[in-house]
């Protein structure tokens, strides 16, 4: 008789801690904020290289040095070619809207027209938009949750994060986030079309800790549509260096830093 | 043969349900077959040049174009301006269009004094005439778009609808069509490009066998009743091409099969064919239920009687359409195996159904229509084979002759175009584009190599200047142009600098430039490992020899230009495509008909016992087929994916008169007849037979002549010519040659003289 007892309140435990984790969930906004702390940086060096992988499988590389930096919520970014050779030194400079380029073989500092915004980021699978929301803008600002499950990916336990533009901005309709648990980083995102249809898919590897905070230090975006992939691996990253604001601007994109 | 017949009188009732319930089956899957009339289900899907082609369309986005030509008296109006704008804005929305290009929606690259600039020729539409004609300034002095994008003449301007690459260009054409009708504007509309002449080949060939297929069902049915004076004869055979039909198509659709321009004409070479075999049947029935004989009897009777003749004739037609097999046309294919297979099941429903009917059916009074009529005019010929073989084999040769000589202006034409009357509305769309544009089909040339290059970028201007020089394209457009451009751009648009620079690290800056102002404008040019570039250029004259001329320029100006091995250069576009389908139409021809013949002499061996009418029979057809071929060198008529088709109906066909006529001169001949009382009687007996097989074949096909597609008219008068000397060279040719033969000196020179 008293065995039962003991099983009775073994299960009415088990029940009550169920309940209990789940009548304190997180709300999608918790993680959403989590998730922008743990991306955003008031400041960043980088560097990277940029894989182009098309679909019929031909291949492309590029290395970049990048210095970013929020200065009045704006985000500024300098970036210069490493290689190949045929572009290094090669510099880009984005300042509020504005974008610059500086060509070496011409020895001269051209304006981009602010349009070209709308389009991808130098041939790749991202659009400036992408790059700029994984980069130091975040999500939060400009998208609001609307919905949050708790799900597994691969052995991780993660938030299922659905996402949707404010205002209907941008060339997205939906985002689907997989947010993991643990270090609150994106492990998966999934870009919707207008049309409902997937068009993009996000995957984040090699999260390693730098500077203490989580950093995945290879990204892969692929296009769903064309069956191309941009591959970006981070070679190196510095959150503590101390870049003035004088970077950002045309001079020291033309001499050098 | 007698066991066959045993069966069917036997189990009547089973065999007529079995079949019943199979065509219901069939009928089922028949509902499913749709249309199609894209160029590229005629290649084998591993076929290198479609590949090509699907690797470019994969790579730079789609290489098919519908092409929305608008007429103005002066394009350069506020208003027209506007309306370009709108029809491009308005078609963009549409699914399944990857971009449009036109005046108003056409990027420039800029220079200006601060940069570069990627952005739209027209930034704001012009609101006064002055604003419009300095536009029309600026447009028509710019070889990019004068003559591409707007007339020389500023008469008309077009609007480039580039199609997605997975998407069905011809329903996306048909939807087009619908939309541009809502327009009320002034300007005039006109539609072109392949896609849109598919889409009508399409929807117009599907409404002329709808309404030619009742007329020939129509005719065949009058001719059988007048053979036959009773409603059975006409029921019957017409319930085995209904069958035959039925059953072909079903298998189309479990195989997922489409009807083609090309297998259009099946249901009624099936109508014309597949009734043949019931007739005979039918006629020997009658012949032999003169008696008080049992129903039974009389069926089994008959179908000893005729049913080898039946199954030889039924078997050489079979293997006539087998020799398409050997094309390398897929839909040729296709053609060769369900034309067989429908002709095989109409042979097989002859022997299993029909006598079945006829053994279920009760009885009725016979009547000996067939021996009325014909009689005296076989007399004649019989007595001019007799009397003159010589002449007729003379005349014979005069014509195979006169065929000979029509060969060598025998021509190929693979362009859908063509099918086209010339005062047909797409026609004149076609024609507009052609005369007021460069072209409305593209050339699309691929380089690979490492396109940072100069020297491999100066070479693609060379290329393109030769190309242009030649005068069979417009413009052609590359990554060079673009490369001029920025470098004239990022150097105060001074036009000295419109030039590729010499520097590889400039290009590869440029190109970056260009990647971060706007990917999307890039990709059409180059892919994004600089592997590949393409060289697009509008095409002038898009007839076979305008095609096979233009790709003999690009083939000498590769060489001219790219001969380092490390440069791959390819050409392809539907244009391509449908030049390398007239090869594939004559090499599929000419293995196809020696096939048929050795697969007719073949069975004819077999069945015949005879070198000499074997021979004989296989010769007469292969003449026949060289006075079609002939009659087609000598009258201009081309050789397309219909007319390419003829032929083996005449072997499969043709040969069933020769087999007729010589197998009843040797049952005359085991009879114990002279050659000449042989030759008589087969002339005469069996010669009734053939003029009424040969009037109903060819009444049925004349009715094409009736088709608004010249393919389909030529091919109705060629199939009825070729049937027509086929059927007179077996009344007059074999037997003439036969009376010649028996009647030559051989040891006995008197024997010439009795002749």
């Amino acid at each position: 008789m008293k065995k039962i007892w003991i099983y009775v309140v073994m299960a009415l435990i088990t029940v009550m801690s169920a309940f209990g984790a789940a009548a304190a969930p997180e709300s999608g906004e918790v993680v959403l904020a989590k998730l922008d702390a743990t991306m955003k940086a008031e400041q960043k060096y980088m560097e990277q290289e940029m894989v182009l992988v098309t679909a019929s499988g031909a291949e492309r590389s590029r290395t970049v040095a990048v210095w970013n930096k929020i200065v009045d919520d704006e985000e500024m970014m300098l970036l210069r070619f490493l290689g190949p050779a045929n572009v290094k030194g090669t510099g880009f400079l984005m300042k509020n809207d504005d974008m610059w380029l500086y060509l070496p073989a011409l020895g001269k500092v051209k304006r981009i027209a602010g349009s070209a915004k709308q389009g991808s980021f130098m041939g790749s699978d991202l659009s400036y938009e992408d790059m700029e929301a994984l980069g130091s803008k975040g999500f939060a600002q400009t998208h609001q949750v609307k919905g949050l499950h708790e799900t597994k990916y691969g052995e991780a336990s993660v938030y299922q994060l659905a996402l949707s533009p404010q205002d209907g901005a941008g060339s997205y309709s939906q985002l689907e986030i997989l947010v993991d648990q643990e270090l609150y980083l994106p492990l998966q995102i999934i870009y919707y079309g207008r049309d409902g249809q997937a068009l993009k898919k996000l995957t984040t590897f090699d999260h390693q800790q730098v500077d203490g905070r989580w950093v995945a230090t290879r990204m892969q975006m692929e296009d769903l549509k064309k069956g191309s992939k941009t591959v970006l691996k981070v070679n190196k990253v510095d959150f503590k260096a101390t870049i003035d604001d004088s970077v950002f601007s045309t001079r020291s994109l033309e001499r050098g830093i | 043969m007698k066991k066959l017949a045993n069966i069917t009188t036997n189990y009547p009732r089973t065999i007529i349900v079995i079949t019943l319930i199979l065509t219901v089956f069939f009928g089922y899957f028949a509902a499913r077959v749709t249309m199609t009339t894209n160029i590229k289900e005629f290649f084998p899907q591993d076929d290198p040049r479609v590949m090509t082609y699907d690797r470019v369309e994969a790579e730079f986005g789609g290489a098919e174009y519908i092409m929305l030509a608008l007429e103005a008296e002066d394009l350069f109006t506020p208003e027209t301006i506007r309306n370009i704008d709108l029809i491009t804005r308005d078609l963009e929305q549409i699914e399944g269009v990857a971009n449009v290009r036109s005046l108003t929606s056409v990027d420039e690259i800029k220079g200006t004094e601060w940069g570069l600039e990627l952005s739209p020729l027209v930034q704001e539409l012009p609101s006064t005439a002055a604003a419009a004609e300095k536009l029309k300034k600026k447009v028509l002095a710019d070889e990019l778009y004068g003559g591409v994008l707007v007339a020389e003449d500023a008469s008309a301007g077009l609007i480039i609808v580039e199609v997605q690459p997975d998407f069905d260009s011809v329903a996306l054409a048909g939807v087009i069509d619908q939309r541009i009708r809502e327009y009320s504007i002034p300007e005039k509309l006109y539609l072109t490009g392949t896609p849109v002449l598919n889409n009508l080949l399409a929807s117009s060939m599907q409404q002329d066998l709808k309404k030619l297929f009742p007329v020939v069902l129509l005719i065949i049915a009058v001719v059988l009743f007048l053979h036959f004076r009773d409603f059975k004869g006409v029921a019957l055979p017409f319930a085995t091409v209904f069958i035959s039909l039925i059953w072909t198509l079903g298998l189309m659709g479990i195989l997922g099969k489409k009807l083609s321009p090309l297998n259009a004409v099946m249901p009624i070479i099936l109508v014309c064919l597949g009734n043949a075999y019931g007739i005979y049947l039918l006629n020997r029935f009658r012949e032999e239920s003169s008696g008080d004989k049992k129903r039974g009897a009389v069926v089994v009777a008959a179908m000893i009687a005729v049913g080898p003749a039946i199954i030889m004739a039924g078997v050489t037609t079979v293997a006539g359409f087998a020799s398409n097999l050997f094309s390398g046309i897929t839909l040729m294919r296709d053609f060769g195996l369900f034309t067989s297979y429908g002709v095989a099941i109409a042979l097989m429903v002859s022997l299993t159904f029909i006598p079945a009917v006829l053994a279920v059916l009760p009885s009725r009074r016979s009547v000996q229509a067939n021996k009325r009529g014909g009689g005296k005019t076989l007399r004649l010929v019989s007595g001019w084979v007799v009397k003159y073989p010589r002449r007729i084999i003379v005349v014979s040769f005069l014509l195979i002759v006169a065929a000979v000589f029509g060969l060598p202006r025998l021509r190929t034409d693979s362009n859908f175009f063509n099918f086209f009357p010339d005062q047909s509305q797409p026609k004149i769309a076609y024609n507009l584009v052609k005369e007021k544009f460069t072209g409305s089909e593209s050339v699309e040339i691929v380089v690979e190599g490492d396109l940072l290059d100069p020297q491999l970028l100066a070479a693609m201007k060379g290329f393109q200047d030769d190309l242009k020089a030649t005068g069979l394209t417009g413009e052609p457009t590359s990554l060079v142009n673009i490369l001029e451009r920025t470098n004239q751009a990022m150097h105060e648009d001074n036009p000295d600098y419109k030039k590729v620079p010499d520097d590889e690290a400039l290009i590869a800056q440029y190109l970056l430039l260009l990647e971060m102002s706007d990917d999307r404008y890039l990709s059409k040019f180059v892919t994004p490992d600089y592997g590949q570039a393409r060289i697009q250029a509008l095409v002038k004259n898009t007839s076979s020899s305008g095609t096979t001329g233009l790709l003999a320029a690009i083939t000498a100006l590769k060489e001219k230009h790219f001969s380092s091995e490390a440069v791959k250069v390819t050409e392809t576009g539907i244009i391509v495509l449908i030049d390398a389908l007239a090869d594939m139409i004559i090499e599929g021809q000419i293995s196809g008909l020696i096939f048929s013949m050795l697969a007719v002499l073949v069975i004819l061996l077999l069945l015949l016992h005879s070198w000499q009418g074997s021979i004989l029979s296989t010769f007469l057809i292969g003449a026949v087929t060289l006075i079609n071929f002939g009659v087609m060198g000598w009258f201009g008529i081309p050789l397309d994916i219909v007319t390419v088709l003829i032929s083996s109906i005449g072997v499969g066909v043709g040969i069933d008169y020769s087999i007729h006529i010589y197998s009843s001169y040797l049952e005359g001949k085991k009879n114990g007849l002279t050659a000449v009382e042989a030759v008589t009687a087969a002339v005469t007996g069996t010669g009734k037979s053939i003029i009424s097989n040969a009037v109903a074949v060819i009444s049925g096909f004349i009715v094409l002549v009736g088709s608004t597609f010249p393919p389909f008219r030529y091919f109705g008068i060629l199939v009825s010519l070729i049937m027509f000397f086929a059927a007179t060279g077996a009344l007059l040719f074999i037997p003439a040659v036969t009376v010649w033969q028996t009647s030559r000196p051989r040891k006995n020179k008197k024997i010439n003289m009795e002749v």
